[in-house]
């Protein structure tokens, strides 16, 4: 059984966040995703909210990394939110942005290696309440985590998707092209074999960039900022397969550091607008859900815009969730 | 023309009219990417409004339509249009 999920961007009011999830868990949906970014509110802050507020849905923070936030504290802020609301508690952890944690000046070291390490502290803290982890670096925590907290991890390059197919209790696999993904759960399997487990044990999420809208011209100005910024951080595989020149590559990542939309609405063409994210009318995505339902992703995340008109691509994907529910596609 | 006038004129809309209506608004209040201009105040009654049972008071109404005109005015004026009306504040 496929399950469906909705990402909420902590960059508009509270008010707002608190209103859109309201309607998602209204909607039917079971979980959301609230996105981690520095620019942006604090996921945590606006999960402790959203969990006490709201008792329909359960909220995962991420993308969480270890740079920006020690893994000591991640564990904590997620045994806290765990008190708040036992069970309804879901953690994704992954590298970060290379570019942005630079714009911090914060030098991503050994990426591979301090995910592994997060998710080590992150779970012996969570299970055992103390952890030493060399001679000198050991935590605890003096009070009792309430319920488990389920560990993803959001990976897009090979080693990282191995890596999270071997430790997480889940994955969250940022593409939207059928083909990135089927390469993605090949990756992930990698991983799951090396750790001796069945691919069954864990929940692997396709987190989707949806801008669904009748007119496909208003769906790809609406998304085009969000494509942006994954076709930035993509690893080159994936880059070498969209065949954009090197020099506009540069501009683009400039033009995403300044935030310039409007220089990006010239430099990408909606055809690498299509290829990273889903756009158009809701039947593209309808189709493109079945794919992916086949490849075996068992979680579809409706990653953020969904679109020019947000209520109604809610209401437009909730259709569609219905139809394929009563068509037993999933 | 004054948020009462406008209301005036919602309140003569058919009950599936006005509901269409306050979906629009919230649609577009929902997607917008100027939420910063609406004051919290304004956006909390809105919130409240709808996961209370809707907009069934005028005064929550024109909440909500303070909020669109600030946030979205060139949307905003096209329903204004639509409906015959001018711009409220």
């Amino acid at each position: 059984m496929t399950v469906f999920t909705v990402e909420v961007v902590p960059k508009d009011p509270l008010w707002k966040i608190d209103l859109l999830t309201y309607i998602i868990g209204d909607l039917g949906f079971p979980g959301v995703w609230l996105s981690e970014h520095p620019h942006n509110r604090s996921s945590f802050i606006i999960a402790s909210h959203l969990l006490k507020n709201i008792d329909r849905v359960w909220i995962g923070l991420g993308v969480v990394n270890p740079y920006t936030v020690n893994p000591f504290v991640i564990a904590q802020l997620s045994a806290s939110l765990l008190e708040i609301a036992p069970g309804r508690v879901r953690l994704a952890i992954g590298a970060g942005d290379k570019t942005v944690l630079e714009s911090l000046g914060i030098e991503r070291v050994k990426p591979l290696e301090k995910v592994r390490e997060a998710a080590t502290i992150i779970r012996k803290l969570l299970t055992e309440k103390r952890i030493t982890l060399r001679d000198n670096i050991h935590g605890r925590l003096d009070f009792n985590p309430r319920g488990n907290l389920l560990l993803y991890v959001g990976a897009q390059g090979p080693r990282m998707l191995q890596l999270s197919g071997e430790i997480g209790d889940g994955v969250l696999v940022n593409y939207s092209a059928v083909e990135d993904l089927r390469w993605a759960y090949g990756e992930v399997m990698k991983g799951v074999e090396k750790a001796g487990k069945r691919i069954e044990e864990i929940d692997l999420a396709a987190y989707l960039t949806i801008s669904l809208d009748v007119d496909l011209r208003r769906a790809v100005k609406t998304v085009t900022p969000y494509a942006a910024y994954i076709l930035s951080g993509l690893p080159e595989k994936i880059i070498d397969s969209i065949d954009i020149e090197e020099d506009k590559m540069v501009k683009i990542r400039e033009a995403v550091q300044r935030a310039d939309w409007l220089k990006l609405y010239d430099l990408l063409d909606v055809e690498v607008v299509e290829r990273l994210a889903i756009v158009g009318h809701p039947k593209v995505l309808e189709e493109r859900i079945r794919e992916i339902v086949e490849i075996g992703y068992t979680q579809i995340v409706v990653g953020a815009p969904t679109g020019p008109r947000t209520l109604w691509a809610l209401k437009e994907i909730k259709k569609i969730i219905n139809d394929l529910n009563n068509n037993r596609i999933y | 023309m004054s948020i009462d006038r406008f209301l005036e004129i919602i309140r003569k809309l058919s009950i599936e009219d006005r509901g269409s209506l306050v979906e629009e608004l919230l649609d577009i209040l929902l997607s917008s990417v100027n939420l910063e201009m609406v004051p919290d105040d304004v956006g909390w009654k809105i919130n409240k409004a709808y996961r209370e049972g809707g907009f069934s008071r005028d005064e929550l109404i024109g909440e909500l339509v303070y909020a669109v005109s600030i946030a979205e005015p060139a949307k905003f004026k096209k329903i204004l249009d639509e409906l015959g009306a001018e711009n409220p504040r």
